[in-house]
């Protein structure tokens, strides 16, 4: 069994192989990844080059990743690379090759693209609890009816924009991910003068901590159900963020996928996004 | 199960790993800077990521000013972006991901056991961060020489169950 240098690892499975890049790969280490081309190719099998923990790379080890991508082309067998970090990207891109070396953000989604994996859907057994917990938090604290509208998988040019967001870390110990309510300033405000019965019209600090307190109590409802369906959840502590229109984006959009679920309301229009990934 | 005790490492772990992080991925040097004005401060970037162990959970936030921000990126990619945008704001996560990652090896080795986590980015023209910040974060303020930004934790110790 042969031994491999830690920058590179070669992994056998069911139906590819991945080959796992680590670290900052060094000149030195280029020609012994290239001497392991011939034996990957011997396996016949699509192969996936995961990413994650790569954090650059010696422009030494361009040769041999397009050496691999060329010679599996000529065997029909494809070749993804998972879970590239901004910055590989954009050497790649720098280098000429982004064409050549096809990204994938997350590993199902190779393997979906490859034929060896079913496409990810929405878990509803997961969504619902937050959706039933904003429900009732808004209507109980603030007497505010709210319902869902059709919910739906983010994409990458959708862009949804708030005034005031209350995001809060999801970690389990399947995935991670993130929930935010975002609402526009004419929503929030309606619904903070009805949760302490006096009137603003602007977003003051002291309302920013209302907005915490909300996604507190719909978090803590939510987990209380997740954890009875056995999820696991642990809490972090929510970030209150202010400003017009500002946009929100998660990391989990490049590695899992994001929902976003509009609500209409008594009091105006809201959004929650959920993106989780694992 | 007993928490660690060294709670202080983990300050300590993340404000190494920002020096490092700025320094490998941007060329620069980021210095901590004063106290920060009583007034909440303003980013047009900001990026938060979640720390979650069996004995602690937490925040950690980090927010740039346009300026800075940009200016970081030029640093890290050699290209010249005129206005953050929906794609170019990944590389704030991106910056918090490495911190994050950095740090969680030597937290972790003192026995947090901190779970990986992604990050949330949030970009507008003039984004404010809640008092929030100042009642249950430490604040750390930097300057580097494409400009200031602003890293924030929050932590809580977990109660354990017996």
């Amino acid at each position: 069994m042969p031994t491999y240098p830690p920058q590179h690892k070669i992994i056998p499975a069911e139906g590819y192989v991945t080959v796992k890049l680590n670290g900052e790969l060094m000149p030195d280490t280029a020609d012994l990844f290239h001497n392991d081309l011939q034996g990957l190719l011997d396996l016949n099998v699509p192969v996936i080059i995961q990413c994650v923990s790569l954090s650059g790379m010696a422009h030494q080890w361009i040769r041999p990743l397009v050496t691999l991508v060329r010679e599996a082309s000529r065997y029909n067998l494809q070749v993804r690379f998972v879970q590239v970090s901004f910055k590989v990207e954009q050497y790649f891109k720098s280098q000429g090759v982004d064409s050549m070396f096809k990204t994938c953000p997350t590993l199902r989604e190779a393997l979906a693209g490859m034929g060896l994996a079913s496409k990810k859907v929405i878990d509803t057994d997961f969504i619902n609890p937050f959706l039933a917990a904003t429900i009732k938090v808004l209507e109980v604290q603030t007497n505010t009816k709210a319902a869902p509208g059709k919910i739906y998988v983010k994409g990458a040019g959708d862009k949804f924009t708030g005034d005031i967001s209350a995001v809060i870390g999801l970690v389990s110990e399947t995935f991670t991910g993130t929930v935010v309510v975002s609402f526009p300033a004419p929503t929030f405000l309606e619904i903070m003068a009805r949760l302490l019965s006096e009137k603003h019209t602007t977003i003051t600090k002291e309302l920013e901590d209302g907005a915490g307190e909300l996604i507190n109590i719909i978090f803590g409802q939510a987990k209380i159900i997740l954890n009875e369906k056995g999820y696991g959840i642990q809490t972090a502590l929510p970030s209150v963020i202010s400003g017009k229109d500002h946009t929100v984006t998660s990391a989990s959009a490049a590695v899992g996928i994001t929902v976003v679920v509009p609500f209409e309301s008594d009091a105006g229009k809201f959004f929650v996004e959920i993106c989780t990934s694992g | 199960m007993t928490a660690p005790e060294n709670e202080k490492l983990i300050p300590l772990a993340l404000l190494e790993a920002v020096l490092e992080t700025f320094r490998t991925q941007a060329q620069t040097t980021a210095k901590l800077a004063g106290p920060l004005d009583a007034d909440a401060p303003r980013a047009s970037c900001l990026s938060v990521i979640s720390l979650n162990g069996p004995s602690h959970s937490g925040t950690l936030l980090v927010a740039f000013p346009a300026q800075t921000f940009l200016g970081l990126l030029k640093r890290m990619t050699g290209e010249i972006h005129a206005e953050v945008t929906p794609e170019n704001s990944d590389a704030s996560g991106e910056f918090l991901n490495i911190i994050y990652a950095s740090a969680r090896t030597r937290i972790n080795q003192a026995g947090f056991k901190f779970a990986p986590a992604i990050p949330t980015t949030i970009f507008g023209g003039d984004i404010a961060l809640s008092r929030w910040l100042s009642d249950h974060a430490v604040r750390w303020n930097f300057q580097t020489d494409c400009g200031p930004f602003l890293m924030a934790l929050s932590l809580k110790k977990i109660p354990l169950v017996a």
